[in-house]
């Protein structure tokens, strides 16, 4: 469990680098997730990561131009990668996790890593 | 001993790596034109690039992060990717320029069309990116360009009349046969090759890559304070060199060639000879940092994994990005645009676009989080503030000088 301090997401959260337990850049949290049961206040759960999950938070032309590429280029799923809030070991300076990164967390990598970059000789194991 | 190695070392790669095809086409220009009237804008932009690089060095040491990796957690998701969009398109400008200046370059040296060596350009920087350890890649372009010294050299040789030039150099104003529109639009564009943002980006990054801590904070110091100056140096020779060789016989520079004649009249074919190599040198390492640049950029917003000290299997998308954006340089290059314009262009729009590079910077530089006791100074602070609003003038300027003066005519 956090602390009982002042959180302010916009600051301390959103757009921050997240790290996995190796020390590995997975992505930025793109987003958070907040469940409500309709009496007490609404509780962050996860974190959204992704670019798939930035589309929604960019306002205006720019932010559904993301949303249809994005559409486009990611036929399997168009859910956004979760990171329980309970796998963050601490938020800043940057979001690091006591777990190792979750599946298809950089869904970009792995694809290039497979079909492009992996494929040419020297790119190391 | 060993750190007197890395000392000069890193001295002699701060000077030889100063130079790009732009410094070398802008200040010719400018020399060949308006004589040394200009001078002053390669100083007020060394001091400039000086101030912001000590503190993108600082951000590095401390935090072990690039400044550009921070962008996004300061300005946001939306500004930080209009940001992004903006500088990744101004590097791969500059990048397809530096494409270019390795093409002319290699064209002065065999005779055979440029375009025939763009696709030869394209492929080495992408071997030297995929395969040289980065250390040993920043080392040999900037000894190899320390060649460029011959600038300084032919300067002498020439025996200009120095009290001419240095009254020239204080006159401030454009010589009688010039207006002050094309006067300040070259002004615009030397600042703007002085002050090129994918410096700063590749130089942040490559402090991470180097794994700098805080005690790798002084050699960053001297390197900035002492190699940074020195290399603006021979930026001013090259403009002193086309004062005193070409304005006088009214040559317009349009060609790399032209860049060179002062050094061949005064030294030979051995002249020739060393400002190719310094050529080479200085258009093929800032085509790697500008391609570098490129890549940390896109990367560092996307939260990817990045480096080129990691095995590019793990780095996929970073070395996609790499890949892609030279592919595109030299693909523009070969629709056969003209290298010397599209440097120019390059310049100038660098200009317009240098606060969305330094006013980050400067956020960072101040923020307790990342810096703790090492923020900015109240000096540090109060030099920024004026370049900042220098800054702000220069890109405000840009493209309205450039649209008015028709690209300097």
């Amino acid at each position: 469990m956090m602390p009982d301090v002042v959180l302010r997401l916009g600051f301390t959260v959103l757009d921050r680098q997240i790290v996995d337990r190796e020390g590995n850049n997975t992505g930025k949290v793109d987003d958070v997730e907040f469940t409500w049961d309709g009496k007490r206040a609404p509780v962050m759960t996860a974190l959204l990561t992704d670019t798939a999950a930035l589309g929604p938070r960019l306002s205006g032309r720019l932010g559904r131009f993301w949303r249809t590429v994005m559409q486009r280029m990611r036929p399997t799923s168009d859910e956004p990668v979760r990171v329980p809030v309970e796998d963050v070991e601490e938020f800043s300076p940057s979001t690091r996790l006591r777990t190792a990164a979750p599946e298809n967390a950089v869904i970009v990598e792995d694809w290039l890593r497979e079909h492009v970059i992996g494929r040419i000789p020297g790119s190391g194991s | 001993m060993k750190w007197l190695k890395a000392f000069t070392l890193g001295m002699l790669t701060a000077i030889g790596g100063f130079l790009d095809i732009g410094d070398l086409v802008s200040g010719s220009i400018a020399g060949a034109r308006f004589g040394m009237s200009l001078a002053w804008v390669i100083v007020l932009g060394v001091v400039g690039l000086m101030v912001f690089t000590e503190m993108s060095a600082r951000v590095t040491a401390v935090s072990g992060r690039a400044t550009f990796d921070l962008v996004r957690e300061r300005l946001g998701a939306r500004a930080g990717l209009a940001n992004l969009l903006a500088s990744y398109l101004i590097t791969l400008l500059t990048l397809s320029a530096q494409i270019g200046g390795i093409a002319l370059t290699l064209e002065l040296a065999s005779g055979l069309h440029h375009l025939l060596w763009v696709p030869v350009a394209a492929v080495l920087i992408w071997i030297v990116l995929w395969k040289l350890p980065f250390e040993r890649m920043e080392t040999s372009y900037g000894l190899l360009g320390t060649a460029l010294i011959v600038f300084a050299v032919a300067l002498w040789l020439l025996g200009p009349d120095w009290g001419a030039l240095a009254a020239d150099a204080v006159s401030f104003s454009p010589p009688p046969d010039e207006g002050w529109a094309a006067w300040t639009y070259y002004g615009v564009a030397l600042f703007g090759s002085a002050m090129t943002p994918y410096t700063v980006l590749f130089f942040s990054s490559g402090g991470v890559e180097e794994k700098w801590t805080v005690g790798d904070l002084a050699t960053a110091r001297v390197n900035v304070f002492f190699g940074l100056p020195l290399g603006s140096l021979l930026s001013l020779a090259v403009m002193a060199c086309a004062a005193v060789h070409l304005a006088p016989a009214d040559v317009r520079v349009t060609d790399l060639s032209q860049v060179a004649l002062p050094v061949i009249s005064a030294l030979g074919e051995l002249g020739l000879v060393v400002v190719l190599v310094g050529f080479l040198a200085a258009t093929f390492g800032a085509s790697l940092e500008a391609a570098l640049a490129a890549g940390y950029s896109v990367s560092q917003y996307f939260g990817w994994p990045w480096g080129k000290s990691l095995p590019p299997r793990r780095a996929a998308a970073f070395q996609t990005v790499l890949l892609l954006s030279i592919v595109a340089g030299a693909l523009f290059m070969l629709t056969g645009v003209d290298p010397i314009m599209v440097t120019e262009y390059s310049l100038v729009l660098s200009a317009a676009a240098l606060p969305l590079t330094y006013l980050p910077i400067f956020v960072v530089a101040n923020d307790r989080e990342y810096l703790g006791e090492r923020t900015n100074s109240w000096l540090t602070n109060l030099l920024g503030s004026v370049y900042l609003v220098i800054l702000l003038v220069v890109s405000v300027a840009a493209i309205p000088l450039m649209l008015f003066t028709k690209a300097g005519q």
